[in-house]
């Protein structure tokens, strides 16, 4: 019978008072531990996403849509910009490089990206299987594409206008899956890529079907040798954004203001669009954290109302553990070993149920949104919550603990 | 072995016990006997160390209680002095042999299971030794509250009207069993009551006077 059954024994004689502290305790926790999970992740995710692109350029709007819509694939884009502008901004000194990117269309929710080898080739995906697309109508996918859309190497489908599932199909331009990537952990897994000249043909045949009869020639040539088409595009062509990489700090100066001010085109600079995505998204995390507060102090204060309750049930028990030979630091010691005891059972727990949350709003986010929520994870945050469910627990179990290290033994013996 | 000398008690400036001197030897039993109120559970709080006497000396085998302090008055009276108390109180979360080894963890000495479940099976309480005390009837549990007195061998055995609210029959038997483990074991005993029942069973008697207005 050592301290730790002896708390554990005190606890399970009062199962309904423990249950509901801990319960308590666990949502609180559990919100707590949800949020650093969805915050950490959302941020991780979103700088890997962005990592390298200094700079996006595309259709006058709102920058915060254009930069979701290009480099997060999640909102609609903008517009598009004409080949032309880009290829001026393409030989600007301050850019080393350019990444083309043609949106429009998707295939099951998948958005089917024209762009270059440079996209993948910037966040390193590699081949998990085939080639890279290189004639036009061939294309390759994401891992996430493969595994849960069901395409795989051979594959004919025809791409949906818009980005959602059940667009107009583009029926007679159908693509090839010529290659499948190897997870990357990035926005690339749930891509379609092609290149730009596919998107090109696609929207071509698209417009003269509308225009009904319109003869004039919209076989697109690949384009995609040396310099692609920032080199040698059709500058009346389009494009629908441009990630940007830039030669020296110096640019980000200097770049967006003379794009915005000068040119049809709006340039975004993601660095500063994921900062304010972020405090937007940090107000309604606040919210919650102060509700999930409130509950982890409620938890504490029905710790501490157990427990003071408790002892007037337990004066004879803390006195004859006194007579037996107890120190009255053994009962100061019990006393906060279950407030401890309670509090941190409570905490892991929460972060069971929060992970656990987490894990099963993860799998449905999926599906119905681009955001990708682990439960299986550790926020190194999360440590803190343990520990302050331990300083918590102390703290609601210190008065009791003192009170009982106070009994006077003889006293109430005398009285029993 | 057991001895006082000049013990004065006062509780709010009320004298409740005076004792000059008192002697108990290995093994003897003892009754402090008189009427409510005579200061017999003050004197038997103060034997058993629970309280520290306004005045006056308690010695145990040699060992002056009061020149112990804290911690170390705690250990010395859970590993020499048993405590069996009128209302028993058995610690109701934990089973039967928790309450015995606890009195073994408390008193500071290792764990001993195969010694409880020796004095279980002595005291005919094997089979409950998993129970909660709740569910023991109060002949079990007063067993339960001597094997745990008992435990540790102690030098002596005090017992708080242990025959209080039984009827003749279960009184006898109770005072037999706690006089008969007391010797087996080689404790002293000291008993208090006002009990007339037993008065006559006991040689070594100690008769303290009613006081008016006192405590206890």
């Amino acid at each position: 019978m050592n301290a730790l059954a002896l708390a554990i024994a005190y606890l399970r004689r009062r199962p309904l008072n423990t249950a509901l502290n801990l319960l308590l305790l666990a949502i609180g926790v559990g919100t707590i531990a949800l949020l650093l999970l969805f915050t950490d992740q959302l941020q991780k995710r979103l700088q890997r996403d962005a990592d390298g692109i200094d700079m996006v350029v595309g259709a006058k709007g709102s920058p915060m849509q254009l930069i979701l819509s290009s480099i997060f694939h999640v909102d609609i884009p903008t517009g598009n910009v004409s080949l032309g502008n880009a290829q001026t901004l393409a030989a600007n000194a301050m850019v080393r490089e350019i990444i083309p990117l043609a949106l429009g269309d998707s295939f099951r929710g998948y958005r089917i990206v024209g762009s270059e080898q440079n996209y993948p080739a910037h966040y390193r995906a590699e081949l998990a299987d085939g080639a890279w697309w290189q004639e036009p109508l061939e294309a390759t996918i994401g891992a996430t594409v493969s595994s849960e859309g069901g395409l795989v190497i051979g594959d004919i489908f025809a791409g949906a206008h818009g980005m959602a599932s059940g667009g107009a199909q583009h029926a007679e331009t159908p693509y090839r899956v010529v290659g499948v990537m190897a997870p990357t952990g990035t926005v690339l897994d749930r891509l379609i890529l092609t290149s730009i000249e596919s998107v090109w043909e696609v929207h071509a045949i698209h417009d003269e079907e509308a225009d009904a009869h319109d003869d004039t020639e919209h076989i697109v040539e690949s384009q995609s040798g040396s310099g692609g088409v920032l080199a040698h595009g059709d500058p009346d062509q389009e494009v629908t954004a441009l990630l940007v990489k830039f030669r020296n700090p110096i640019a980000a100066a200097q770049l967006p203001r003379q794009i915005n001010m000068q040119t049809p085109m709006q340039a975004a600079l993601p660095g500063y669009e994921i900062a304010r995505l972020m405090q937007l998204v940090g107000a309604g995390i606040d919210g919650f954290r102060a509700f999930a507060v409130v509950l982890v102090i409620s938890a504490g204060l029905g710790i501490f109302a157990a427990l003071y309750n408790a002892l007037a049930q337990r004066r004879y028990d803390i006195a004859v553990m006194r007579a037996l030979g107890a120190t009255r630091g053994t009962i100061l010691r019990q006393i906060l070993l279950e407030g401890v005891l309670l509090a941190v059972v409570g905490a892991v727990l929460g972060l069971l149920l929060g992970h656990g949350t987490a894990a099963l709003a993860g799998s449905w986010l999926r599906q119905e949104h681009q955001i990708h929520l682990v439960g299986l994870t550790w926020v190194h945050e999360e440590i803190w919550l343990i520990v302050m469910a331990v300083a918590l627990g102390a703290v609601a179990a210190l008065l009791p603990a003192l009170q009982a290290y106070r009994i006077d033994i003889s006293k109430v013996l005398a009285r029993g | 072995m057991l001895e006082v000398a000049g013990i004065r008690h006062s509780y709010q400036s009320q004298l409740v016990l005076d004792l000059p001197h008192w002697r108990a030897d290995e093994g003897d039993q003892w009754l402090l006997h008189g009427p409510s109120g005579c200061g017999k559970s003050t004197l038997l709080h103060i034997l058993g160390g629970l309280l520290t006497p306004s005045e006056g000396i308690v010695t145990l085998a040699g060992t002056e209680l009061g020149t112990l302090r804290g911690a170390a008055g705690d250990r010395y009276r859970g590993r020499h002095i048993g405590i069996v108390f009128q209302q028993l109180h058995l610690i109701d979360a934990i089973t039967v042999r928790q309450n015995l080894t606890l009195a073994q963890r408390f008193a500071g000495l290792p764990v001993d299971e195969a010694r409880a479940t020796e004095i279980l099976t002595v005291l005919g309480l094997a089979d409950k030794a998993n129970a909660f005390p709740f569910a023991l009837s109060h002949g079990q549990a007063q067993r339960v509250a001597l094997a745990r007195a008992l435990i540790n061998r102690p030098a002596v055995v005090l017992a708080d009207e242990p025959t209080s609210n039984l009827d003749d029959e279960n009184a006898a038997r109770a005072l037999a069993l706690l006089r008969d483990q007391a010797r087996a074991h080689g404790s002293a005993l000291v008993i208090a009551s006002h009990d007339g029942r037993i008065k006559d069973a006991f040689e070594k008697r100690l008769e303290l006077p009613a006081r008016r207005e006192a405590a206890a």
